[in-house]
């Protein structure tokens, strides 16, 4: 029997390798993905950067009729509303995410967090539904009010659409939130219990010991988490799309119609007809596209370290 | 009371709040969702395809199968590149290679769905001269690859390696411990992962406007245009028709139902794996 | 180890559903072509969508449209994604250029773009086109501006911030509209000019036409340019425009078709803003669709050639009877000549198509 592979030896020696050959062909083909990505996006942006180079990253005028073009005020729209809607949800992250780990029983934080996943994996395009219907003339009123309240005649004129930045930064901490509280569950949930006994058993208040344990146990991870979040919001589409209000000039407050890299693709790109028009969109794709590699591995990165520690 | 133990009150009312919060805002949105969404579902809705503009009438049975045919070819076309890649890397921790594939995963689950949209334009429907469902499905894919090889992953890390082991001590290979022992045992969680990656992509629009690009007709035919759910409930909610807004709300009505659906079936089947564990 | 049947069912029957599904393939035998795919202008969408519902009942072939704007038709008809593109604005020399190849401007209809705004109490408004070029420029920026008041009389307007409203993405319908501005302010003509998209001096934009209409009704105090059709259907209210010869004109079938009454070139391509005529409104314009002249491109067959043909010849002819149920004007005849003539010369091969 020995000198003699059998049958089903030999079958599965077949299997062997072509389970590995799968794995392998798998692998590289996701690896090679990303790179494909990236070499289509950099050929086919090629006539924008031969016409503008560097400058596109700071020119802040965006204009098809005389074909300039610079990507400045959609940087702006993007950073402010990727960071303003990070600010905004941070907080409220933290709180639900301490309120799971420490606060509710069981019979609450089970329900809840099937809540927040729930939330999480509602579509853009439903986030900028509600977005469009209820929350942009919410936010005309507060702009009415305000404008208002300062005396500023453009604003109250400006609030009656409700559109921009400002919308757009609320709807994203909303889509934020469920994620960042997610990820910071996650890590708050390996503090080991017996630092947190420890702290109490010395006389410490539940908050004393989440100030003074967990919150630096989990610091890294924190930090990992909110780049993460961010990195979503900088991304974000449809949603954003639908608020934003398509402005192509730099805005110049937070009630202003705007654009972020992500808006300006989805709303011109069909109908971008000269080839210096459609390259600096793709242009604009690939800004995008490398921000978030950048960010994401980051983020991976920081999370693992955090994990390690 | 001390200022600690008061700082301990206030703030042990500030994280509830901010979880009621949470709850609020989810439950306006869902119940927008319903209240409109409920209010004008008929059966023409679901049967019918829309009718020319600015008629009454008609429905979007051509987003409904649209949406489920790219969403199905889709993970058609994801699912092995997806499975295979998050056993390749189960199995080969520690290998500087599997590392690359899994950050290579997360980086490409975090490429925005725009940027995929234009990649998709770019390389399938430009050169092949025509928007196609088929187009779309692939654009999808390369969301769906990410985020099942990763769930995979987890998945198999997840089978005791003490049933591994002892396969490998009775003289198995690779292949059929990872297949019998490891497959076989997370089975469960891989569909699980299959389903949630299914639901993640069935709600995406941005992919969709520059491939699958949308069609009035109920189209069953991949190479054609093909409209989807949430590229309809885009076009209807920036239409000023106060009958197509409606129509959104409805859709949406029906993309979340559908979402839900899938992660409750992966959710149920979750669960069943981790009672295989215990 | 039941779960293992898990994976396996699953797998089967995605890739039964994918073998189906890509198993369809092209359908039928390539002599009869059931599919025609178009994109472009939303300014002609509500009547292609119309007249493609009533051909697809009598021919039994299926025209999908989608109307993402001019630039995109144009950009469609360019990358050769689409059987036909649809504008509003006549190819430029440098998109004819990208082309590649001679492209025909066949016209469908007379279309008119009205100024539309959300007023309490929707009073009748009359404008002329410096006043609604410096709303426009920004220089205008209140409902009771006397310039407004001026052309007004006996109006009470309040005072209210105007919202100006334009389109966000390219389209035909600015192109008409930024023509008109340039046509009758030389400060428009000089700091804007006229185009598909312009780098707007104020406002907020919308996506597409019914963007615009959408974003007037929500809006107090605005003002848009929009389709006249999406005025009517929306019932918007529209403002009266004073024309070149001096007489103020509600935008209407009758008006834009008396502003195509003028001699018109072989190629059809023209803009007939700002028209002389007594009674013609000055927001006027053709829609065309575009189609390439020689056929025979990028594995096109004869059969699709020959369907497109047959389309465009209806839409000529019987589909005009469409047109004015929907408030677009008819071909005046000497146009209709003109554009059967434009369809007769499409070729494929080289050779007239039978």
């Amino acid at each position: 029997m020995a000198a003699q592979p059998s049958r089903s030896d030999r079958r599965e020696l077949v299997r062997e390798r072509a389970f590995t050959a799968a794995g392998v062909t798998a692998a590289v083909a996701l690896v090679t993905t990303i790179v494909l990505f990236l070499l289509e996006l950099f050929v086919t942006s090629r006539s924008s950067r031969a016409a503008f180079g560097w400058s596109f990253l700071w020119h802040s005028e965006w204009n098809p009729v005389t074909e300039k073009f610079g990507a400045l005020p959609m940087i702006v729209g993007t950073l402010v509303t990727g960071f303003g809607a990070l600010l905004i949800s941070t907080p409220f992250a933290l709180g639900i995410a301490i309120f799971l780990a420490d606060y509710a029983g069981k019979k609450v934080s089970e329900p809840v967090k099937y809540l927040i996943s729930l939330l999480g994996g509602l579509p853009s395009v439903i986030f900028g539904l509600w977005g469009l219907f209820v929350l942009v003339p919410l936010v005309s009123k507060f702009e009415v009010w305000f404008g208002k309240l300062v005396g500023s005649e453009a604003l109250v004129a400006s609030g009656t659409t409700g559109v921009g930045l400002l919308a757009a930064i609320l709807l994203l901490a909303i889509m934020i939130l469920p994620f960042s509280a997610s990820l910071i569950l996650e890590s708050l949930l390996v503090v080991p219990t017996e630092l947190k006994e420890g702290a109490l058993a010395l006389g410490a208040t539940k908050w004393d010991t989440i100030q003074n344990v967990e919150l630096p146990y989990v610091r890294k991870s924190t930090v990992g988490a909110l780049v993460l979040s961010l990195g979503r919001a900088l991304g974000e589409t449809m949603a954003v799309t639908m608020v934003i209000g398509n402005g192509m000039k730099m805005p110049r407050s937070l009630f202003d119609p705007a654009n972020t890299l992500a808006s300006a693709i989805a709303n011109q790109f069909l109908e971008a007809t000269s080839p210096v028009y459609i390259a600096s969109l793709i242009q604009l794709g690939l800004i995008l596209f490398v921000i978030s590699i950048i960010i994401n591995i980051a983020a991976r990165i920081i999370l693992r370290r955090g994990v390690q520690q | 009371m001390t200022g600690r133990k008061i700082k301990n009150s206030v703030m042990g009312v500030l994280v509830a709040a901010s979880a009621v919060l949470l709850i609020a805002v989810l439950a306006v949105i869902v119940w927008h969702i319903f209240i409109s969404g409920v209010k004008y579902l008929n059966w023409n809705f679901f049967t019918k395809a829309p009718t020319p503009m600015g008629e009454s009438g008609g429905g979007v049975f051509n987003a409904i199968v649209g949406t489920f045919l790219i969403t199905l070819v889709a993970a058609a076309i994801g699912t092995p590149f997806g499975m295979f890649a998050g056993i390749y890397v189960a199995e080969h921790r520690g290998l500087r290679f599997a590392d690359i594939v899994r950050l290579g995963a997360d980086a490409l689950q975090g490429v925005p769905s725009i940027v995929i949209g234009i990649f998709g334009y770019t390389f399938l429907v430009a050169r092949f001269r025509s928007y196609s469902a088929l187009s779309a499905s692939v654009a999808l894919a390369f969301m769906f690859v990410p985020t099942t090889a990763r769930v995979t992953e987890e998945v198999l890390n997840l089978v005791p390696s003490g049933l591994k082991e002892a396969a490998y001590a009775l003289g198995a290979r690779r292949s059929s411990v990872v297949w019998n022992v490891g497959i076989k045992t997370a089975a469960a969680g891989i569909t699980s992962g299959l389903l949630t990656s299914m639901a993640r992509i069935a709600g995406e629009t941005a992919p969709l406007l520059f491939t699958a690009f949308g069609s009035r007709y109920v189209e069953w035919n991949m190479l054609r245009p093909m409209s989807a759910l949430p590229l309809q409930i885009y076009i209807y909610a920036s239409s000023p028709y106060p009958a197509l807004q409606q129509q959104a709300w409805s859709a949406a009505f029906v993309l979340v139902l559908l979402i839900l659906l899938l992660q409750y079936g992966a959710k149920h089947l979750i669960a069943r794996v981790l009672r295989v564990k215990a | 180890m039941r779960n293992g049947r898990h994976v396996s069912i699953l797998c089967t029957m995605l890739t039964v559903v994918a073998l189906v599904t890509l198993g369809c393939g092209p359908q039928g035998d390539s002599t009869t072509v059931k599919e025609l795919s178009g994109a472009g202008a939303t300014f002609p969408y509500p009547l292609y969508s119309k007249m493609f519902d009533t051909y697809d009942g009598i021919t039994g072939v299926r025209v999908n449209y989608n109307s993402i704007g001019s630039g995109g038709g144009i950009k469609a008809l360019t990358d050769k994604t689409v059987d036909f593109g649809a504008s509003d604005a006549f190819l430029t020399d440098q998109e004819e250029v990208a082309m590649g190849a001679p492209v025909l401007h066949i016209p469908t209809c007379v279309g008119a773009v009205v100024l539309s705004y959300n007023l309490d109490g929707n009073p009748a408004l009359k404008l002329d086109g410096a006043v609604t070029a410096n709303i426009f420029l920004g220089k205008v920026t209140k409902w009771n501006d006397p310039s407004i008041a001026a052309l007004n009389p006996g109006l009470s307007l309040p005072d209210l911030a105007i919202t100006v409203v334009h389109r966000s993405d390219g389209s035909g319908t600015t192109s008409i509209f930024t023509s008109y501005l340039a046509a009758v302010s030389p400060s428009w003509k000089s700091t804007v000019g006229a185009g598909k998209s312009v780098s707007w001096p104020t406002g907020v934009g919308g996506k597409g036409n019914d963007g615009v209409a959408g974003m007037i009704s929500q809006t107090k105090g605005s003002l848009g340019y929009i389709e006249l059709v999406y005025a009517v259907q929306s019932s918007m209210p529209f403002a009266l425009l004073k024309n070149a010869s001096g007489t103020f004109v509600t935008p209407s079938l009758a008006s834009s078709a008396a502003a195509a009454a003028v001699t018109l070139p072989d190629d059809l391509r023209v803009m007939i803003v700002n028209s002389l005529g007594k009674d013609a409104y000055p927001i006027s314009a053709f829609t065309w669709i575009l189609v390439y002249k020689e056929q025979n491109y990028a594995n096109r067959t004869l059969a699709q050639a020959q369907a497109l043909k047959k389309l465009l010849t209806w839409m000529l002819t019987d589909g005009q009877a469409v047109n004015e149920a929907l408030s677009y004007s008819k071909l005046p005849a000497p146009a209709v000549t003109k554009a059967l003539a434009l369809v007769d010369s499409m070729t494929y091969g080289g050779t007239a198509i039978p």
